[in-house]
């Protein structure tokens, strides 16, 4: 007798990962070993210390997950569907080192292995070596000494398209994009590689090493990196090298400059405390913490035209969509028809609208492609990057299918990512 | 010769002090301001080896200086480029300055101060035109965003159709303003409004297509021998010759470098190259005309480089479409292209927009420089090449905007086809009514360029005659009845000709008179008309 | 197990502790109060919207007369409101401005403008003003200032600050900043004009970072391949100058970079980080084909990296080395790197 379990809707492989966030899944007799009628099966993780934990769901309203799921399946193979998730505080640490173990609840006789990943975007402080260097490896590959994939981001982020996405409410939903565009980019080379961020609130002595995203060494601008640091080959803007000094000890402090310390998660949390906890007051936020979080630095992260060029720009911006992603959480902000969720609910044809790209039914430069005013001459890279787990958020998505990015509202509109500290709660 | 009228020679060695004197005493003697047009192509040895920094200073310093001499129309490419596509705020503000001092203030500026709003808003700067090198704080700083809506008031009753859109940025784009930019945009309002002047039928026009230049004619002798051995290496690192690619089909050739830092040149000719690769597919031409782009930068663009820099704009490559290098001679391509670029070392200091369709034995026959070139129009123009090109014409699919010429169109000799182009610019209409009169004369003639549809004889047909009345009404107020009885001639004369007799000869004398007819009615002065030739010497660069 | 409704729990107390009491603004403007109870008071105010309420704030800011931590503190406090309160932006611009004023008050204000052009919608129209401000700040009797100030419109492309950074390095009696730093600043807007300066600084500069740095920015210069050749097989050169050249060579020269990158990477006698270098170089963007064909190097690095599985590392390895603050990155980079490259082409 065997089974075969199916995950996002695919038998390949590439679509073994899961965030908190559950995905469909299916699973079948392939062979009933001569049975008829239907057998009972025990869904678990292979093993329940170590790796990546999966918890699953019968149905996709379940509010909560199980560790194990009991289904009865017919033996002339159709197929049944359940949902499966990561188990918030249990990430993976390796690429498939978690697995769905499926046993006959009767006997206990072992029908199928599925090995997966419970990827997860991570504090960057707290990565293993092998998760940190599997990082920065697709990194420098994506960019390729200034000649590969990378430069469509960088050139995403230049002065004339700043516009699309600062300075108003679409300031989270585009990074939101950005982020995960070129996430999918790096796991289109390694798709074991999640996000990590970078918790201005916090030191972080593992983080600006010569092993990760380069130390800064005696005052000199231009960070180092280890001899097998392949982002010592970083190049942008055809200059090789990342420009990047502290102005504060990254081992020991939160990002601070001479004007003040980031504030923290908690504050930035009640940024709308006492207005109704509303999208207005908490997008504030990219003044304080964000854009305190860049000027911590001399270098390229702190000019917005020229920040992406540091890789960490990408960390920094990973911990902002996690705030974002928290205080969605925290407060249960996935309504996209309630102005606490988001400010501009139209378009920008809309009386009260505010710029294009910043209202929530406006599809976002550059994976619009739209190169008319007042939109920026060009659209660098193409439509947004397609996922192997998820359908979300399509080609050329608007600024309403950042938001409800686990789906809570509307499955289909998971958008595949989950942070360490956000859970998936219905 | 007065020492006044003394026009010096500049070169790479000439100090930037100098070149500002220079500009100084045109300022005080205006009539000397051709002088400073010839000093903007890229090609003049003024800019050879010099920073960027330092081109940018010269040039500002250059064609600010047209707003107390008057700019001529020759200098006009040269300032829309910069309204166009200039990313750097002393620049735009000095293009802007020469604009309020044209010559033949037209609505059709217009949208390049909103387009130039629109590119420096992000790029705003303090800056000064007291002196070369001004000492800071200066004593009237200003900038870029201030002069162009400065120039908007001084277009006045020229700008009457800003008045909105003006009006709509202070309503509705407020934030994106400081409160001195406002006041600018409020000032330049009142002053549109308070010029009462009637531009109606004096109203002039800029050429649809300033930035297309008649290649052909000026380039009617054969691809230097010398061309066909310039050796190139592709992104894939084939190497080949000019003779080897640009031979047997018509190909369009965009000109790059991928450190170019102003996104509106290079990052969008490589984009828009893509976009015409793609309409070329569209319209079935795939495997009949040729594209190429060549970066100026041969030392840093490598092959892999070349690669990166088009994909990441969407450029397909294949056998007919590549990117390349020049591998040993690119000093020859530069004279045979007369590249509008300048270099300091191996590296460019300053360049314009440069696309070239090339026949299908590697010669010029049309030139988009300077302004941004619309796909369209460069696919419809490389298509009619075809039509002459050595190839098996029964595979093309036709084009869906040119529709088969009829048969007086069919007969124009390639003599004529040759002139046409640059008489379109030098020609071109500066007003609505040399425009009637120049469609319905190329309609006539049958100008393969233009496209035109079945219905398009009517439409001539109209436009002649609104042509011979708009004429008619000038005649009358200018009490002057020459152009009026040319162009009535002319019309009657293409008319017959064309719908009875079908002399073609006769059409073409029937064209001429309307033509002249026109052109003698829209001349203000004898001293525009004699400007006239200049826009096409300095767009091409090689004034003098 | 992590249950979510228990993690929700712990987090409501985690936002409640640290929320705000009442806003105590009075407590904030009280002369009579200690500076620390004043600081206190501020934070109760942090993030406050209303017109008085930052009314109040930012005329704390300006009065000299006021505690200098205090004054800070309060520009800090308002430093996000500048969309809801343009004159912030005013007022920050003339502190920056008012050589007067305190350099750390100033250097806060730089801050919070620098934090403000973040949100460029906002901020943009400022631009011209904050640049005309900080021209004026080049020349600065603070230098801490003077450095924020000159990257800040290097970073800008202005031309000015470039001509005086180029006439620094010519003529160091007239240099506004070091020489490494004022090369730094170059490559935010690198120009033709400059790789000669740069080529010269690389051959007769004593100072190793200025250098450093200047064949940083020659990777992008075709003409200075054959001295970034030379720099990378000087034995006797300074290694991380080699190390950047080597990176630089093979930006602009890549098939001349693997000819020596392969020698050097299994020469014994070479400096053990500039082989790994040189062989994660190969390892990541060398020619593939070419490396999978060559199989006296290939033989080459399977003896390095079994070096490394045998644990035959040298004596240093493993050590950790505490230099200013920063833990120095163990030996045996060459062995992980060889180790690497094969892997990734087992993979």
């Amino acid at each position: 007798m065997r089974t075969e379990i199916t995950i996002n809707g695919s038998a390949d492989a590439a679509a073994n990962y899961l965030p908190w966030t559950p995905a469909p899944c299916r699973i079948r007799l392939a062979d009933a070993g001569g049975l008829s009628g239907s057998v009972d099966v025990t869904l678990r993780n292979r093993d329940q210390n170590s790796g990546g934990q999966v918890v699953f769901y019968a149905a996709a309203g379940a509010l909560e997950g199980h560790d194990e799921l009991r289904l009865t399946l017919p033996t002339d193979g159709s197929p049944v569907d359940f949902f499966a998730g990561g188990k918030f505080g249990h990430p993976s640490t390796a690429d498939q080192d978690a697995a769905i173990e499926v046993t006959e609840t009767n006997g206990g006789a072992t029908l199928s292995l599925t090995r997966l990943m419970v990827r997860i975007r991570k504090d960057a402080n707290t990565l293993t070596d092998a998760e940190r260097d599997r990082f920065v490896s697709a990194l420098a590959t994506l960019n390729d000494r200034g000649m590969g994939r990378f430069s469509d981001f960088r050139n995403m982020h230049r002065s004339a398209a700043l516009d699309e996405a600062h300075g108003d409410a679409g300031f989270l939903p585009w990074h939101r994009a950005y982020l995960l565009d070129l996430e999918r980019e790096l796991q289109n080379l390694d798709p074991a590689v999640a996000l990590p961020y970078w918790r201005f609130d916090r030191p972080a002595p593992r983080i600006f090493t010569r092993e990760f995203l380069g130390a800064s060494v005696g005052g000199g601008g231009t960070v180092r990196f280890s001899p097998t640091n392949p982002l010592q080959f970083w190049v942008t803007d055809n200059t090789t090298g990342i420009r990047r000094t502290p102005r504060f000890d990254t081992a020991t402090q939160p990002a601070s400059n001479s004007a003040g310390a980031v504030i923290d998660e908690q504050t930035t949390l009640r940024l709308g405390e006492g207005q109704g906890n509303l999208y207005e007051a908490f997008v504030q936020m990219e003044g304080q913490p964000h854009g305190r979080a860049h000027v911590s630095f001399t270098g390229y992260i702190s000019n917005a035209a020229t920040a992406p060029q540091d890789p960490l720009f990408f960390l920094l911006h990973a911990n902002v969509d996690r705030l974002w992603a928290k205080w969605q959480w925290f407060y249960h902000r996935f309504d996209t028809t309630s102005v606490a969720t988001y400010t501009y609910l139209g378009s920008a044809e809309d009386q009260g609208a505010t710029r294009i790209g910043h209202n929530l039914q406006d599809t976002m430069w550059p994976w619009n492609q739209d190169t008319n005013d007042p939109r920026p001459a060009t659209a660098p890279g193409g439509r947004f990057a397609a996922s192997a787990i998820v359908n979300a958020p399509g080609a050329s998505p608007a600024v309403f299918d950042m938001v409800d990015f686990q789906g809570t509202l509307d499955r289909p509109r998971r958008l595949g990512f989950d942070y360490d500290d956000v859970p998936f709660e219905v | 010769m007065p020492e006044t009228d003394w026009e010096p020679v500049f070169d790479e060695h000439t100090s930037e002090d100098e070149v500002a004197g220079f500009v100084a005493a045109v300022k005080r003697s205006p009539r000397r301001r051709d002088a400073l047009v010839r000093l903007l192509p890229e090609q003049n040895p003024l800019y050879l080896n010099r920073g960027a920094n330092e081109v940018i200073r010269l040039r500002g310093y250059v064609l600010a200086a047209f707003e107390q001499t008057g700019m001529p129309e020759a200098a006009l490419p040269y300032v829309l480029e910069e309204l166009e596509n200039g990313r750097d705020a002393y620049l735009v503000a000095a293009a802007a300055k020469a604009l309020r001092s044209f010559d033949r203030p037209t609505t059709e500026l217009l949208p390049f101060l909103f387009k130039a709003v629109e590119n420096i808003k992000y790029a705003d700067d303090t800056l000064t035109f007291e002196s070369y090198r001004p000492r800071w704080p200066a004593a009237h700083p200003t900038t870029a965003l201030k002069e162009l809506f400065i120039t908007f008031g001084c277009l006045g009753a020229h700008a009457r159709s800003a008045v909105a859109d003006l009006e709509n940025l202070l309503e509705n784009r407020r934030d994106a303003f400081s409160a001195s930019v406002r006041a600018e945009i409020e000032r330049a309002v009142e002053r549109i409004r308070a010029d009462e002047t009637d531009i109606g039928a004096d109203c002039c026009t800029l050429p649809k297509n300033l930035n297309l230049l008649a290649e052909r004619f000026r380039r009617g002798r054969p691809t230097p021998a010398s061309m066909a051995a310039v050796e190139f290496e592709d992104q894939d690192g084939n190497v080949l010759t000019f003779s080897d690619f640009f031979s047997r089909r018509p190909s369009i050739v965009v000109f790059f470098y991928s450190r170019c830092d102003n996104p509106h040149k290079c990052s969008l000719t490589v984009t828009k190259l893509a976009r015409l690769q793609q309409a070329i597919e569209e319209a079935g031409l795939d495997g009949q005309l040729k594209t190429a782009a060549i970066t100026y930068d041969p030392a840093y663009d490598l092959p892999p480089r070349l690669k990166a820099y088009g994909q990441n704009r969407g450029v397909r490559f294949g056998a007919d479409k590549r990117m390349l290098r020049s591998r040993n001679n690119f000093k020859e391509l530069e004279n045979y292209f007369d590249s509008g670029v300048s270099f300091i070392g191996s590296i460019v200091n300053r360049h314009r927009i440069e696309l070239f369709i090339l026949d299908d034995k590697g010669g010029i026959a049309y030139a988009f420089t300077r302004l941004q070139w619309e796909v369209r129009e460069v696919l419809d123009l490389a298509a009619s090449l075809l039509e002459n090109a050595h190839r098996p014409a029964q595979t093309a699919k036709p084009l869906k905007v040119a529709a088969p010429p009829p048969a007086y169109a069919r007969t124009v000799s390639n003599s004529i086809l040759n002139a046409a182009p640059p008489l379109l610019l030098a020609f071109f209409p500066k007003c609505p009514l040399c425009w009637a009169a120049y469609l319905s004369a190329f309609g006539i003639t049958g100008l393969q360029g233009i496209p035109y549809s079945p219905w398009a004889l009517y439409v001539l047909i109209i436009l002649m005659l609104s042509n011979l009345v708009l004429v008619y009404r000038r005649a009358t107020r200018m009490k002057e009845f020459a152009a009026f009885y040319l162009a009535l001639s002319g019309t009657l004369i293409a008319l017959v000709s064309n719908l009875y007799l079908r002399l073609d000869y006769a059409s073409y004398l029937g064209a001429a008179m309307i033509f002249s007819g026109s052109l003698l009615s829209s001349l203000p002065s004898k001293r525009n008309f004699l400007l006239l030739p200049l826009i096409n010497r300095g767009q091409n660069g090689v004034g003098e | 197990m992590m249950d979510v409704s228990e993690y929700r729990k712990q987090y409501e107390e985690q936002l409640k502790r640290g929320a705000g009491g009442q806003a105590r603004l009075r407590d904030v403007l009280d002369r009579s109060k200690s500076v620390p109870e004043r600081l206190d008071a501020l934070e109760s105010v942090r993030g406050a919207k209303g017109q008085d309420v930052v009314g109040d704030i930012v005329n704390l800011v300006r009065n000299k007369d006021e505690d200098l931590e205090l004054r800070i503190s309060a520009l800090d406090g308002v430093s996000s409101e500048v969309g809801e309160h343009h004159v912030l932006i005013d007022v920050t611009l003339a502190l920056l401005a008012d050589q007067s004023e305190p350099p750390l008050l100033r250097r806060a204000a730089f801050r919070v403008l620098q934090q403000s052009s973040f949100r460029t919608i906002l901020f943009q129209p400022r631009r011209p003003e904050y640049l005309a401000v900080l021209r004026g700040v080049v020349t600065d009797a603070d230098p801490q200032l003077r450095l924020l100030a000159i990257e800040t419109l290097a970073v800008e492309k202005d031309g000015e600050v470039q001509t005086r950074l180029i006439e620094g390095l010519k003529n160091p009696s007239v240099a506004l900043v070091p020489p490494e730093k004022a090369i730094e600043f170059l490559g935010y807007d690198l120009h033709g004009s400059y790789y000669p300066l740069l080529r010269e600084m690389v051959e007769t500069s004593p100072n190793p970072a200025a250098r450093r740095e200047a064949v940083r920015l020659l990777s992008a210069d075709a003409t200075s391949k054959d001295m970034l050749a030379r720099l990378l097989q000087d034995k006797s050169e300074d290694a991380e100058i080699r190390t950047i050249s080597a990176t630089a060579l093979q930006s602009i020269a890549p098939a001349e970079f693997e000819a020596q990158a392969k020698q050097i990477a299994l020469d014994e006698e070479e400096d053990d980080d500039l082989r790994a270098v040189c062989l994660s170089a190969l390892d990541y963007f060398g020619d593939q084909e070419s490396l999978n064909r060559d199989e006296e190097f290939n033989r080459g690095i399977d003896r390095l990296s079994s070096r490394a599985q045998s644990g035959a590392l040298e004596s240093a390895s493993g050590e950790l080395k505490s230099a200013g603050g920063e833990l120095e990155r163990a030996s045996g980079e060459l062995e992980r790197a060889a180790d690497r490259f094969i892997k990734r082409r087992r993979q």
